[in-house]
């Protein structure tokens, strides 16, 4: 009896223990979040709000909506339109820019936004004697190849930037050293969005760290910042374009793909980018998930040393690109979010070539062209791809494979290698390769950023292209970056293109969407081929 | 018990030396270029020169080591390379989330291994003792990232009772004090936030604790059978003593030692089991942080917390070996 009741009582204190648990665990209302925030969730946390000092697309993404540029890229598209500039005129000679600003805006801070503050923020990066030159300013020495100051081997400014001035209270002008083509894309870039000069003053290195507040004159304002947990921002009432529809946009911190997805399916979320690539067609089947694509903006590529046998005779290269069928890869192995790649521009961008088709997939014309080329059976040769994945290979390793299967059903003998990305970096650009996957993602909507790392300013930064049609095409690229019309330099990019096609020194294998899914009533949300996306034009559907 | 105490805390000193320069040369090793990491596929040979230089990466293997001891001496961890902040800064806001979740998968794997151990060594051979050694062998075996998104996909996706992932819901305000949710909770007088802590621990928590949850079961089990073999148990059960007092006062106590042994052991897998519960769950601590900042060769970052681990494992087995002389009066430290 005695042994009865101690049981009967051990499960009865069981029982109130797990009633306790239960009723904690259930929710009075589900955890759908409110309608009024955007709760969007990315797989990494932002390194900071100063737009001027970051690379990462996290804090890319969180700039977009603090911070207004000069001039902005047009929703979903690569051209640009004014913005906090209203005008702008360039000389003939595209050396001087002059940039007439609005002159009803004020920072987050409540200070005024005018060429002074312009000037400020150009100098802030461009001369390394200003009081506020902390951080390392990669953009902006990448794009305009250098600092006040810095000279080449015969003493001359490696700077496109010359100098900026303030012609008058809201007018600036930027005067270059040698013409820039690009400029004006480079001028809706996130590493020019314009910061409170007083916020910079006040805040000095510490300025986007997590503890101090940013102040831009984007259609939200900072908030908090939780490290690793959230960033909240809340609606700009004074926003000088469209205000924001709803109060508040929260970036989460959600790391791994598989738990983003089904924090999204939880309702914990509203939008989520990069999931995983079986997950995409699990949205679009699931009648509470929705899928939008960013157009194309990215290129993967085979690169070749052209100067190394056998692949200095271009029928070997071209006899590498007719043996991958690459519509089978972009089906397979881009989950169907992509499309065949024939050229560096990707058809979403202007300078693309609609003209320059793919050789098509044909193995027995590729081995009739290796015999030609004495090419032994069997080759074998190191073909190396990147360890991780990349915005332009989503899955480096099983599209290495796939092309490993295509030239050994062709007769070469490929060993498939990889190692470190940051030493592959390394390797690719010593020449320790012959032939290596690589690829580019599009910064600034220009063809001269798709072109030009790889091909000409200052210096190639993979020596691989070393055929007498290289330096037609580069002569091309060249003469491109001094135009400022983009009538005049569309068709440079494109016979630059052709020329390549022609030379077969890369092999094009696609150029990637990118999927980002959201809640089925969300609105307003416009994919930009360059992930700059304003979230001012979001909201729910009733 | 003093000197002892104060000997074990002065021999931390050469040990964390020890892994201090393992850890920096070994890094140094692996290929890849931390400032290419950084700078990325776009960044101009300026740029890469500009990073190297500004972390003292391009000076030699012992200047740069000496440098980083001398910081390391007065107190700074330096910066990380990606993010630059300091590194004392990122773990002081950090490490409070991985505390809270070890410490509640820690509590839940006491609160869950503990009575199984026991009721199945004193129910040996029965179908209880067989369920709770099954439940531990799964425990055991089940992969923390597929249970985590199982919970997940279970409990937060289908029906909907606990959040998915974070350690707070984003709407709610809460003041940050120790950066420990429920603390600041309880601190702030903030029941919303405390409620809503609770709630986003649960499935982290169970998550991580199963596998501390099975090995101390185990343990449990097998020292109890051992301790309840010995002939003392047999004169206490002779001396008319009720099971209950057998089982907890005379033979548990003496099979804690064991238990207590695999406890302190438990802190190396519940950081080390973070690194995947913190994935799955976004939750904001230190294991996936060092995991991303291996990856990125973030040397300061792993080198910093390196040393941080490695103290916080020696304070723990300390503690253990200091405990063994609480709970076993036979043992003395001299």
């Amino acid at each position: 009896m005695l042994r009865y009741s101690k049981t009967l009582g051990a499960l009865v204190v069981l029982g109130v223990l797990l009633g306790l648990v239960l009723s904690a665990c259930a929710p009075a209302a589900p955890p759908a979040a409110e309608e009024v925030d955007f709760i969007f969730a990315q797989g990494a946390d932002a390194t900071k709000t100063d737009p001027t000092d970051v690379t990462d697309g996290e804090s890319i993404r969180v700039c977009n909506q603090l911070y207004d540029g000069l001039v902005r890229f047009v929703p979903g598209k690569t051209l640009v339109e004014p913005n906090l500039a209203t005008e702008w005129t360039t000389s003939d000679d595209g050396l001087v820019w002059e940039f007439k600003l609005r002159d009803d805006i004020k920072f987050h801070d409540g200070t005024d936004f005018n060429a002074d503050a312009v000037v400020y923020n150009a100098m802030r990066q461009f001369d390394p004697a200003h009081p506020e030159h902390t951080g390392t300013f990669e953009y902006w020495e990448y794009m305009y190849l250098g600092f006040l100051g810095d000279v080449d081997d015969e003493g001359n400014p490696t700077s496109v930037v010359k100098s900026v001035e303030a012609v008058d209270e809201y007018t600036v002008r930027f005067n270059l050293n040698r013409p820039l083509g690009p400029f004006i894309q480079d001028m809706g870039m996130f590493y020019m969005y314009q910061i409170s000069p007083t916020a910079l003053k006040e805040q000095g290195e510490n300025y986007g760290l997590p503890a101090y507040t940013p102040a831009g004159t984007g259609p939200f304002k900072f908030v908090e910042w939780v490290e690793g947990d959230h960033i909240t921002l809340e609606r700009y009432d004074d926003y000088h374009g469209e205000v924001a529809k709803v109060n508040r946009v929260i970036i989460r911190i959600i790391p791994d793909n598989a738990a983003r997805y089904l924090a999204l399916q939880a309702g914990d979320i509203h939008g989520m980018g990069f999931p995983n690539p079986d997950d995409v067609p699990n949205c679009e089947a699931d009648e509470n998930c929705q899928v939008l694509t960013r157009p194309p903006n990215t290129t993967a590529f085979i690169n070749i040393m052209t100067d190394r046998e056998p692949w200095d005779d271009p029928n070997v290269r071209r006899a590498l690109d007719l043996a991958i069928d690459k519509q089978a890869i972009v089906d397979s192995l881009y989950g169907g979010l992509g499309i065949v790649g024939t050229q560096f521009v990707p058809p979403s961008l202007w300078g693309h070539d609609p003209n320059i088709k793919d050789r098509g997939y044909d193995p027995e014309e590729a081995r009739r062209l290796l015999d030609e080329a004495g090419v032994e059976e069997g080759f074998t040769f190191d073909f190396w791809y990147m360890p991780n994945p990349r915005p332009y290979y989503p899955v480096p390793e099983d599209i290495a494979e796939a092309i490993g299967t295509y030239w050994a059903d062709v007769g070469l003998n490929p060993q498939l290698k990889t190692e470190d990305w940051s030493t592959y970096l390394d390797d690719r650009a010593a020449g320790v390769f012959d032939i290596w996957m690589i690829g580019w993602t599009g910064d600034n909507g220009d063809p001269d950023n798709f072109f030009c790392f790889f091909v000409c300013i200052p210096k190639p930064r993979e020596g691989n292209w070393n055929t007498e049609i290289a330096q037609q095409a580069i002569d091309l690229l060249l003469q491109a970056q001094t135009l400022s019309a983009q009538a005049e330099r569309e068709p440079l990019y494109q016979q630059a293109a052709a020329l390549e096609h022609e030379d077969a020194s890369r092999l094009f294998i696609a150029h990637n969407e990118t999927a980002l899914l959201f809640r089925p009533d969300l609105r307003g949300f416009v994919p930009s081929p360059l992930g700059e996306e304003f979230y001012n034009s979001v909201y729910f559907e009733e | 018990m003093t000197s002892y105490i104060i000997r074990r805390l002065l021999s931390l000193i050469p040990t964390l030396f020890g892994v201090s320069i393992i850890v920096f040369l070994f890094l140094r090793m692996i290929p890849g270029d931390p400032a290419l990491a950084l700078g990325g596929e776009h960044a101009t040979e300026a740029t890469v020169e500009r990073i190297r230089e500004e972390f003292g990466l391009n000076e030699s293997l012992p200047r740069q080591y000496i440098t980083y001891m001398g910081k390391i001496l007065r107190g700074d961890l330096g910066r990380s390379i990606l993010s630059k902040r300091p590194i004392a800064d990122e773990i002081r806001v950090r490490f409070p989330a991985t505390l809270e979740l070890s410490v509640c998968a820690l509590i839940l794997a006491l609160v869950v291994g503990l009575p199984a151990g026991i009721i199945s060594a004193t129910k040996r051979n029965t179908p209880i003792d067989n369920i709770a050694m099954v439940g531990s062998l799964l425990g055991i075996s089940m992969p923390i990232f597929w249970l985590g998104l199982m919970l997940n996909w279970f409990f937060a996706v289908q029906l909907g009772w606990l959040p998915s992932v974070t350690r707070l819901d984003a709407s709610i305000d809460l003041q940050r004090i120790t950066n420990l949710i429920i603390v600041d909770s309880i601190l702030t007088g903030n029941a919303e936030a405390l409620l809503n802590g609770i709630k986003h621990l649960i499935l982290p928590s169970i998550a991580l604790s199963t596998i501390s949850m099975a090995i101390i079961a185990r343990m449990t089990r097998s020292a109890m059978l051992e301790v309840l073999g010995q002939d003392y148990i047999r004169t206490a059960r002779a001396k008319g003593l009720i099971e209950r007092v057998v089982t907890v006062r005379h033979a548990l106590k003496n099979a804690l030692l064991p238990v207590i042994t695999v406890l302190g052991l438990q802190v190396g897998v519940l950081l080390s089991g973070a690194v995947l519960t913190e994935t799955i769950f976004a939750w904001p601590g230190i294991g996936r942080w060092l995991y991303l900042s291996i990856l990125s060769r973030d040397y300061p970052i792993v080198q910093g917390m390196a040393l941080f681990i490695t103290a916080l494992f020696l304070v723990v087995n300390l503690l253990v070996d200091v405990s063994y002389a609480l709970v076993d009066p036979r043992i003395r430290y001299e």
